[in-house]
């Protein structure tokens, strides 16, 4: 993979939660279609960094772009500093985020979810975005499910539910933050198959999770964060052959 | 002069010559306060909740003194006082065709700016118990505030915000009667003018009482439709329907059965 080819480019990041110093010059790069899975114990600072991959943390020193663009700042000086929002909300468009706790709507069907930010952002047409809504149900399997409300939905559904609605967005880049760390056991499986379903279509990705399962089978990367920098940065298929930080919390864990 | 009961069931729904409209004027001060009320409310929810904090604090400087002064005072600080000074002097006004006295301008703004202190801090609260995720949401999937705020935190702050609300307008309803004071005809009015006439202060005023609570008893019924309404997406389906809710509002929440008998 070629210089060309990086999607995400993390480069000295630093992030203070007023006195706490959550990242320590982060760097980071993420190519077209690779799936990074991001592990570390509680703490290091996995969720922030997705966080200000799309802009929902700002940072204070450093640079992330997005396909070569800043997300939700502007350089002066060597320092970011904050854009406009209409400029903040277009790059995050592009960029889908899953959350632990999902955060459907909860006052909208499955369908309204999936096509509010479509219409409201996009500018598609009500009809043309329930098509595509729709079809994106179907993909993850809850095409029945279209006029629920999510509160009568399982977690797992929920979840599904909650990576078509980013989905929708076609976004370039999809940041998935512990997507599988609130459900029961017996529901991680099927939102493992459609996250896995999405990495062997290209998506580029990457995953805050310790599904091990899920690293084995979808990743092409396993990179470890302690206390806010990346401390091991391996090939998927290796992580057995780890003898650094990767393999401490593996086995520490599984 | 002893209880007249016929007396009072021929005026119980009649309570005077005047009884027609002097309800119309209860209801449109009520419904028109209420609507002025809901949009400053919204208003002064916003401002509290800004981040500049002249805003906030003007906002939170207007809530304090609307709440913390009684509403007779208040509606006659702006009719009577501020005409004594010579500062404002309402004046009759005809709008669409229709002459809208002095007296009721001053009770409706009265009310609607009473109301609106009391309706921002039912929205301040409602939009603080919009859960943070909801937001995140939608900021990751690109909406900017305005749209976050009108299609995700207004509709989900609704939720808290509507069973407050109606009781305000209950509270409302009731409240009109102050109006008298500055000599709008309304049902209060126009009874004690017929109760001097007749003598009959009694009859009249269980009458007006009851009148009273046919309205605040139907604007119960509504208001329970309109929360069961937007119930629907509750995960429970066994929710309260709207008789339950009804009951609720008119005699409180059900004792707990262990409570009962202590
Ligand atoms: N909004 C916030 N304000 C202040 N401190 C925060 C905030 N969010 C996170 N932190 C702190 O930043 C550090 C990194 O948190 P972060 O949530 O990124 O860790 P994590 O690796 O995602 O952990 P976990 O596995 O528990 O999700 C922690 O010390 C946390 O307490
Ligand atoms: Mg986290």
């Amino acid at each position: 993979m070629n210089k060309s080819d990086v999607v995400i480019e993390v480069r000295g990041v630093h992030k203070w939660y007023g006195e706490l110093h959550v990242l320590h010059g982060l760097d980071l790069d993420v190519h077209r279609g690779e799936v990074v899975c991001l592990i570390g114990t509680s703490g290091s600072g996995k969720s922030t960094l997705l966080r200000t991959i799309n802009h929902l943390e700002t940072i204070q020193e450093g640079r992330i772009t997005v396909n070569g663009r800043t997300v939700g700042y502007r350089e002066e000086g060597g320092k970011p500093v904050a854009a406009r929002e209409d400029v903040i909300a277009a790059a995050r468009a592009g960029i889908g985020m899953v959350f632990q706790n999902f955060n459907l709507f909860w006052h909208m069907t499955l369908l309204q979810n999936v096509i509010e930010a479509p219409i409201q952002v996009l500018g598609l047409n009500a009809a043309e975005a329930r098509d595509r809504g729709r079809e994106l149900l179907k993909r993850v399997g809850l095409a029945d499910k279209a006029d629920v409300y999510p509160r009568k939905l399982s977690g797992g559904q929920q979840q599904r539910g909650a990576i078509a609605r980013a989905l929708a967005m076609r976004p370039d880049v999809m940041l998935f933050d512990e997507p599988t760390s609130a459900l029961d056991p017996e529901t991680i499986g099927e939102v493992l198959t459609v996250m896995e379903e999405l990495a062997a279509d290209g998506m580029t990705m990457i995953v805050a999770s310790h599904e091990m399962g899920f690293v084995r089978r979808a990743a092409h990367r396993v990179v470890m964060m302690e206390n806010g920098v990346i401390v091991e940065d391996l090939p998927a298929a290796r992580v057995d052959e780890s003898t650094g930080r990767i393999r401490d919390f593996i086995q520490k864990f599984h | 002069m002893s209880f007249d009961w016929s007396f009072l069931w021929t005026h119980m729904f009649d309570l005077s010559p005047h009884y027609g409209v002097g309800l119309q004027r209860t209801l449109f001060m009520a419904v028109i306060s209420m609507i002025f009320g809901v949009m400053l409310g919204m208003l002064v929810a916003l401002a509290r909740l800004s981040k500049i904090r002249v805003i906030s604090g003007l906002a939170a400087l207007y809530v304090w003194l609307l709440r913390g002064v009684p509403e007779l005072v208040i509606l006659i600080l702006l009719y009577t006082g501020l005409a004594a000074a010579g500062i404002f002097r309402f004046n009759d006004i005809t709008v669409f065709g229709m002459v809208l006295p002095a007296a009721m301008q001053a009770a409706i703004f009265g009310f609607s700016i009473r109301e609106g202190a009391y309706m921002g801090e039912i929205f301040r609260g409602g939009i603080m118990a919009v859960d943070r995720g909801q937001v995140e949401a939608a900021k990751a999937l690109g909406m900017k505030r305005i749209a976050t705020l009108r299609r995700i935190i207004l509709p989900q702050a609704m939720r808290v915000v509507v069973p407050p609300m109606g009781n305000q307008f209950t509270i409302m309803l009731k409240a009109t009667s102050l109006a008298s004071v500055l000599g709008v005809p309304e049902l209060l009015l126009t009874t004690q003018t017929f109760a001097a006439e007749t003598f009959r202060v009694f009859e009249l005023f269980i009458g007006l009482a009851v009148n009273y609570l046919i309205l605040t008893t139907v604007w119960t019924f509504i208001q329970s439709l309109i929360e069961a309404r937007l119930a629907r997406h509750e995960a429970d389906t066994t929710t309260e329907g709207p008789l339950a809710r009804a009951r609720r509002h008119l005699f409180g929440a059900a004792t707990p059965a262990g409570r009962r008998a202590a």
